[in-house]
């Protein structure tokens, strides 16, 4: 079994290459080179900066040449330093990288919480008001967009209302207050952005199940149950929605780029400090570092989740863990 | 196959409102100088007799704008789905058709490519080559062209040993031949509704990017940039909050509508 | 003396069907019974009936609207109306005192749970008093129904075992709380004609040891000829004809007539059928 998922992971490392590979493509494509764009940030750099910079940089090296170097660097984990601010960029997104996560977590929590009794809901009252609803929603909300529904709660609930706030993770004398108070004001600035991104997973979570729902409940063994004169609690608990929920476990880990690239448009309109508001800032400043360090990042992230989508196969469903040790 | 009233109630909405904003975006050059006057005495103005829709704070007509928002927002939209699809379709037959070390090199692009978050990759690539309508399409349909390479190759695939292509094979054809004739129109269906859906796909990025300030740039509007001025305007004019994600929101609703009604055509059974 | 554990009377069962917008009868007006510690088949054509009927027996068959009678003599004399129960003696009577075995074991057992836990579901649920011993019982059942290895067989899932140890392994799970009447619908069509004579065996086996009666259900004439003591076939929703094995299953019918030669012959029935 261990052998197995070593040697799923063994066969992550050509996709980990090509990514560099793209990734390194994709900045090399600038018009101009690095050197540049950097100079360029300062008109007024002279010809002297620009070949300081050039040679610091070692763009004037081969392309195969810089992309090996850039590999080396990529091993020891040296994301470079920061255009905009000089500062290590690693550091930049170890800062932002625990809020972006806590959020999701917490919305992937919030759609499993709520979706999935939904979800089973829908299929046990199929075709009644509920699951009506329930789906014409979720379709509806399939084609929101996410900036729409951000702006629509802010100036409803944030201005109009003035219930909840529509910035920043914290008040303004957030450090002068005690744990519990600090809690409740983290919460409280949480609460709309943690809506904004929990609503496609809680959609998207209830169909699934929904779906997964009726399709366990007409199998045989679902018949077997009841013929063994187990509650109806039983059956619907221990055997369908058991074998109902086991897709859900790789859903939940090939969301991981849907929420990351949700997190660039909620954090920015929210103002969170985390990777998405420093991917989005990097962008507009032209930051080159900082913009492919959180590319190869974000596509790390996308491979770990993959990842964990089929190990959490294998953990819950006995007929594919048992297939992996067989090979 | 009869669809019951609801579902023709909604499919019947869907085409008239996408007609109507059709409409709107081919007509916007007859309309534009009126989405562009800007009238300083009428300033945010609240829907009513001088302006339908209000008035942005520059004084322009929304609904005027919100026109030629539907002219960008769709064009940018159609050509990117175009560019997907073709590149799309090509590859993805062409590993198909060749297999072996071509489809295995292929299938390992479209790994890869799956990996990275799409918007990560999209914003990437505009930060190199710059905003503006023409880069948005293009970067668009270059990132979503994965899903329409998946079908085709697959299609291709099984279809290729099947007895009509080894006939014309016998008769001399060769590969061009073959994928134009006889494989990629048997593609065609799954393609159409894949080429749908990713139509609302690229709107819904389109408008994302330009919301955010990277996409369609001022003063040519876009649903998404209207909606960013509105984020400007948050308190001060609901219109210019409502009116623009209402717009996304129904033409996205319709295309996924219209999208759902030919994928449950095409598997001849009926979606909930 | 007649003495049916299993009485059913004018049975009509009705589906909805979705097409027409109007209700089906699958089955219409079906009377037969099962004599005490009997082997009694029904055999029949897909969209005999058969299926439908023996669900409707411990109410399995979820259909729109049904009517008849269905008395269950487990003492005699005292017959239960299983259409009059209540949800509560219901589940009682379901794998306690009727217990069912189906035709396809591979998609009939959870495949997320061990043989084991599932066999035991059906002790905790009837004797909740002996839930601790239920793994022992279980063992007990399972070398019952000629298990060779039942330790390793109570751990396993039912994917890694062979569909003739998954059909032994419902038979289990369905002696275990020790019912009076067993419904086996279809038990050997998914098996190979091998292992389709040991379950076979197995059941009559069982039949005697555990003083059982059957109702067995199956296509297939020649089988049922091989080990009922009384036949009912079924077409359309109705019975045909009843064959016993006292008058040597003679038969009255042109369709038994073709029923019994569209069968394939199964190795050597336990007594000469001439129709």
């Amino acid at each position: 079994m261990i052998k197995a998922l070593f040697r799923r992971l063994a066969s992550l490392v050509p996709l980990l290459l090509g990514i560099t590979f793209i990734c390194f493509l994709i900045v090399h494509l600038a018009p101009g080179s690095a050197a540049d764009l950097k100079a360029g940030l300062n008109p007024r750099a002279s010809l002297e900066a620009r070949a300081r910079l050039t040679q610091l940089y070692g763009l004037d090296k081969p392309l195969a040449q810089q992309y090996v170097d850039w590999l080396g660097r990529l091993a020891k984990w040296d994301f470079g330093t920061s255009f905009v601010d000089g500062q290590k960029v690693w550091d930049k997104i170890l800062s932002a990288m625990p809020i972006t996560i806590g959020i999701n977590v917490l919305a992937l929590a919030a759609a499993l919480l709520l979706g999935i009794p939904a979800g089973v809901y829908g299929a046990l009252h199929r075709g009644k008001t509920f699951d009506r609803w329930m789906t014409g929603f979720s379709f509806a909300a399939f084609s929101l967009p996410s900036f729409w529904v951000a702006l629509i709660l802010m100036s409803f609930l944030g201005v109009w209302l003035r219930l909840l706030p529509v910035s920043g993770l914290h008040s303004v004398f957030y450090e002068e207050f005690g744990a519990f108070h600090k809690i409740a004001d983290l919460a409280w600035h949480l609460a709309l952005p943690l809506f904004v991104a929990s609503l496609p997973g809680i959609t998207m979570v209830s169909r699934f199940v929904r779906d997964s729902m009726i399709d366990a409940l007409s199998q045989n063994y679902v018949r077997t149950a009841r013929a063994k004169g187990l509650t109806e609690r039983a059956v619907l608990y221990d055997h369908a929605l058991k074998n109902a929920l086991l897709p859900v476990v790789t859903l939940l880990g090939l969301s991981v780029p849907g929420l990351l690239g949700g997190s660039v448009i909620f954090e920015t309109i929210f103002s969170i400090p985390g990777m998405g508001r420093l991917f989005f800032n990097s962008v507009f400043s032209r930051d080159y570092p900082v913009i492919l360090a959180m590319l190869f990042i974000g596509a790390v992230l996308t491979l770990i989740g993959n990842w964990l989508a089929d190990i959490g196969y294998a953990v819950v469903d006995p007929r594919i863990r048992q297939g992996m040790v067989k090979r | 196959m009869k669809l019951s009233k609801e579902n023709r109630i909604g499919r019947n909405l869907a085409l008239a409102w996408l007609l109507l904003v059709g409409a709107a975006a081919i007509l916007w050059p007859l309309y534009s100088a009126k989405g562009q006057a800007m009238h300083f005495d009428r300033v945010l103005h609240a829907p009513g007799s001088s302006f339908l829709l209000g008035s942005d704070a520059l004084g322009r007509d929304l609904l005027a704008r919100l026109g030629g928002g539907a002219a960008v927002s769709l064009s940018v939209s159609v050509v990117a789905v175009l560019i997907s699809v073709l590149v799309g379709s090509w590859l993805g037959a062409w590993a198909g058709l060749k297999g072996g070390l071509w489809d295995r090199a292929l299938s390992m692009l479209i790994d890869i490519f799956l990996c990275f978050p799409v918007f990560f990759l999209i914003l990437a690539v505009i930060a190199i080559v710059g905003p503006g309508l023409f880069n948005v399409a293009v970067v668009i349909g270059l990132t979503s062209w994965m899903g329409t390479a998946r079908l085709v190759r697959a299609e291709v695939m099984s279809l290729k040993s099947r007895e009509f292509v080894l006939a014309s094979r016998v008769l001399g054809a060769g590969d061009g031949w073959i994928l134009g004739r006889h494989l990629l129109p048997n593609a065609l269906g799954p393609i159409a509704v894949n080429s749908v859906l990713g139509l609302s796909h690229a709107i819904l990025i389109e408008t994302g990017l330009s919301f955010l300030g990277l996409g369609v740039q001022p003063p040519t509007p876009s649903w998404g940039n209207l909606l960013s001025d509105g984020k400007s305007t948050l308190g001060l004019a609901w219109w210019m909050t409502l009116f623009p994600g209402l717009a996304i929101f129904f033409t996205v609703l319709s295309v996924n509508t219209l999208g759902e009604r030919m994928m449950s055509g095409l598997k001849g059974r009926r979606t909930t | 003396m007649s003495d049916p554990i299993l009485d059913i009377q004018r049975l009509s069962v009705f589906f909805f069907m979705p097409e027409t917008r109007a209700e089906m009868p699958v089955v219409r007006d079906v009377s037969l019974s099962v004599e005490r510690g009997s082997w009694t088949s029904i055999v029949g054509e897909s969209g005999s009936g058969k299926t439908v009927t023996a669900l409707s027996i411990a109410r399995l068959a979820q259909p729109l609207r049904d009517a008849g009678e269905i008395l269950f003599y487990e003492k005699k004399d005292s017959p239960l109306s299983v259409m009059k129960l209540g949800e509560k003696e219901l589940l009682g009577l379901r794998g306690g005192r009727i217990a069912y075995v189906f035709q396809d074991p591979g998609s009939s057992l959870n495949p997320v749970l061990t043989v084991g836990a599932q066999i035991e579901e059906t002790v905790r649920a009837h004797f909740p008093s002996e839930a601790k011993a239920a793994g022992q019982k279980a063992l007990e059942f399972l070398s019952l129904v000629k298990m060779s290895d039942p330790e390793r067989v109570h751990r396993a899932f039912p994917h890694e075992l062979s569909g003739g140890m998954r059909q032994r392994v419902m038979i289990a799970m369905a002696l275990i709380s020790s019912p009076s009447l067993l419904v086996a619908d279809e038990p050997t069509t998914a098996l190979d004609v091998t292992i389709e004579k040991e379950i076979m065996s197995l059941l009559e086996d069982l039949r005697a040891k555990k003083s059982l009666s059957i109702l067995f259900i199956t296509h297939n004439l020649r089988l049922a000829c091989g080990f009922s003591d009384e036949i009912y076939v079924m077409r359309q929703g109705s019975v045909v004809e009843k064959l016993s094995k006292r008058s040597g299953f003679s038969s009255k019918t042109d369709y038994a007539k073709k029923l019994f030669s569209a069968s394939v012959m199964q190795g050597d029935p336990k007594s000469l059928i001439e129709v």
